[in-house]
């Protein structure tokens, strides 16, 4: 009957002072932490034994007070709610760089007549910075442990660990606004002291990134070299590294492996498919563990590995903030501001990450704008390594085609939905974080988590998916789907019928979707027109999965109403422009 | 607002301002914040100096 209560671990704290970081050490569960506020969107539990007792620790997301202001504040204070002060410990990490600012939610917290323990994190920071803090009496003050860390070196981890019984429930009176100001004003001068130090490098690109002009031109250069750099480094590691494994050690297995199976053909095309000129085409063949495995791993791969590389660059660098202050003002063309740029540039790597992190927009009609538009005009890294890898080889110029009229969709799109959705977009207030370097072995950790979800996530569907297209082939169902779908893929958009395969695939997984267009013999109109349809079709089966679970039905509904009519008239009038 | 630092009676130092009633971005002590246009019309400030 009496099950033991749960114990638990809070961690709370304004947004970007290091909570995921210290939720990663605390349980050896690996989370995204980033330099920007707003990078955990929604509480992530993980289980630590901590001096011999089990405890549940939860990453709240970030907070500055506890009134919410959006979905992801809201998350923290129901959470709060529900604490109790006899099994739950609330571990306020404090950036001590800023203290003043941080100490009003730990009273704001102690206010709630929890057990708080403080760690005063980004110590290291702050001890660069010139900034010195009396913890001891601080300590006294609060009357409950204040403990120096670095979360990302783990410095001070284990005297936060001793002393975390030692962790205070203190009865503070409760607050006005105006005294808790002032209380914490006087406290601060008192055990704070900074010296003067010369600016920094780092200072003085913090203030160029953020003026109008020149920050135009960095977020240029950014924008050129990420995008360079991403292409580059992909394929090279392609020429260099799959192209050679794949041609001269996996090729020659499979054939053997096909050899043994020449008496049972029917399993032959499913597994090898159909050899051209007696060998296998990893473009043409389509069997499972040809194109199916070399489409993933071969092609797909290295555009997601190189991609998660500058987007974790830009993460911790601290850049995002800054590049969101530069395009508020497009963005709120579309209905959104431009702290929506963060979601946006995450949903490139893969759209359904991007659409969870529309929570940290304030309403829901920008969270519906955004999700939409993400779905409409940003390709994932997968669907666009496809489509360079097809496309490639024409030149430059299809490939620009095909964004130029991605962008064009999102931005008449995005003009649309703000005139015809009640309601307006908010103005952005956002804290801006300094640059940091980003920590070498949480960057590590970050990219082998991201690799790795993709290959658990994207493997099984995508072979699924090639699975299923020589089931599909071989039972003639696409011929039925084909025939139906014939007047508007032939008539509007001027593709072949059995481009009608490709797409239906695309519900699946748009990388595959495109691989199938490779041994269609197409012309390269035809390539850029069905890239484009297939980017904003439908969303994938993942998209369509998250997009329902966080807009609800309805909003699903109408945003996927939209996407069909956009991209039924782009790639009409693709169809008759180019 | 104030619990992201900025309340009456605090010294700002106005970083940038973008184009066409762009964000504007503040520091107030250890924080820089970028706030709307529209919101940051609203700030009473004092010039110092």
């Amino acid at each position: 009957m009496n099950e033991p209560v749960q114990k638990r671990l809070l961690l709370m704290g304004n947004p970007n002072v290091g909570k995921s970081v210290f939720f990663s050490r605390l349980t050896g569960t690996q989370v995204i932490a980033s330099n920007y506020p707003g990078s955990t969107v929604e509480y992530t539990r993980g289980y630590a034994i901590v001096n011999g007792e089990k405890y549940e620790v939860i990453d709240v997301p970030g907070t500055y007070a506890l009134c919410p202001t959006s979905k992801a504040e809201e998350v923290a204070c129901k959470m709060l709610q529900d604490a109790s002060p006899e099994n739950d410990i609330v571990i306020n990490v404090v950036d001590s760089t800023n203290l003043e600012r941080n100490l009003d939610l730990t009273l704001q917290l102690m206010e709630k007549d929890l057990p708080v323990i403080v760690a005063l994190n980004i110590w290291d920071d702050a001890k660069h910075k010139g900034i010195h803090i009396d913890h001891k009496a601080l300590e006294e003050w609060l009357g409950t442990p204040a403990i120096p860390t670095t979360a990302v070196t783990g410095q001070g981890f284990r005297t936060l660990i001793q002393r975390l019984g030692q962790a205070k429930r203190k009865k503070v009176r409760a607050h006005s606004l105006e005294d808790r100001w002032k209380d914490i004003g006087k406290l601060v001068s008192r055990i704070q002291k900074i010296e003067h130090h010369h600016h920094t490098v780092f200072e003085v690109l913090e203030d160029l990134s953020i003026h109008p002009l020149f920050g135009l031109v960095i977020a240029g250069f950014a924008a050129f070299f990420s995008f360079s750099f991403i292409r580059f480094l992909a394929e090279t590691l392609i020429a260099h590294v799959f192209d050679p494994f794949f041609d001269g050690i996996y090729a020659p297995a499979l054939m053997k492996l096909g050899g043994f199976l020449s008496g049972v053909p029917f399993i032959h095309d499913i597994l090898i498919g159909k050899l051209i000129d007696g060998q296998i085409d990893y473009l043409q063949s389509f069997g499972v563990l040809s194109t199916g495995v070399y489409v993933e791993l071969a092609m797909v791969l290295p555009y997601v590995l190189s991609f998660y590389l500058v987007l974790g660059l830009l993460e911790d660098s601290g850049y995002l903030p800054r590049l969101a202050v530069m395009l508020d003002n497009l963005m709120h063309k579309v209905g959104l501001h431009g702290f929506a740029i963060v979601p946006t540039l995450l949903a490139f790597g893969c759209n359904v990450p991007g659409i969870l992190a529309t929570r940290v927009l304030d309403s829901k009609r920008e969270r519906f704008i955004a999700s939409t538009l993400i779905s409409i005009g940003i390709p994932c890294a997968a669907l666009q390594a496809m489509i360079i890898g097809v496309l490639g080889a024409y030149g430059a110029w299809p490939i620009a085609v095909v964004y130029l009229v991605l962008f064009l969709s999102w931005a008449a799109l995005g003009t649309i939905l703000n005139s015809l959705v009640k309601g307006f977009s908010p103005e952005l207030l956002l804290e801006i974080p300094p640059y940091r370097l980003p920590p070498l072995r949480m960057f590590y950790l970050k990219i082998k988590w991201r690799i790795k979800q993709f290959l658990w996530e994207a493997t099984p569907v995508v072979l699924a998916g090639v699975f299923a297209v020589n089931i599909m082939y071989s039972v003639g169902l696409f011929d039925i789907i084909s025939s139906a779908a014939a007047p508007l893929v032939t008539g509007l958009w001027g593709l072949p019928k059995e481009a009608v395969s490709s797409i239906a695939i695309g519900f699946l997984r748009k990388d595959v979707a495109v691989g199938m267009l490779a041994p269609l013999g197409l012309t390269v109109k035809q390539l850029i027109i069905s890239c484009v349809v297939l980017s904003m079709f439908f969303p994938c089966i993942a998209t369509f999965t998250v997009i329902l679970k966080e807009l609800g039905f309805k909003a699903m509904l109408a945003s996927t109403a939209i996407m069909i009519s956009a991209s039924v008239a782009a790639g009409t009038l693709l169809n008759f422009v180019l | 607002m104030s619990s992201m630092g900025l309340r009456s009676g605090t010294v700002v130092e106005v970083i940038s301002s973008q184009f066409l009633c762009g964000p504007v971005t503040v520091k107030a002590g250890a924080t820089t914040l970028a706030i709307g246009h529209g919101m940051a019309r609203k700030i009473e400030v004092e010039v110092l100096q």
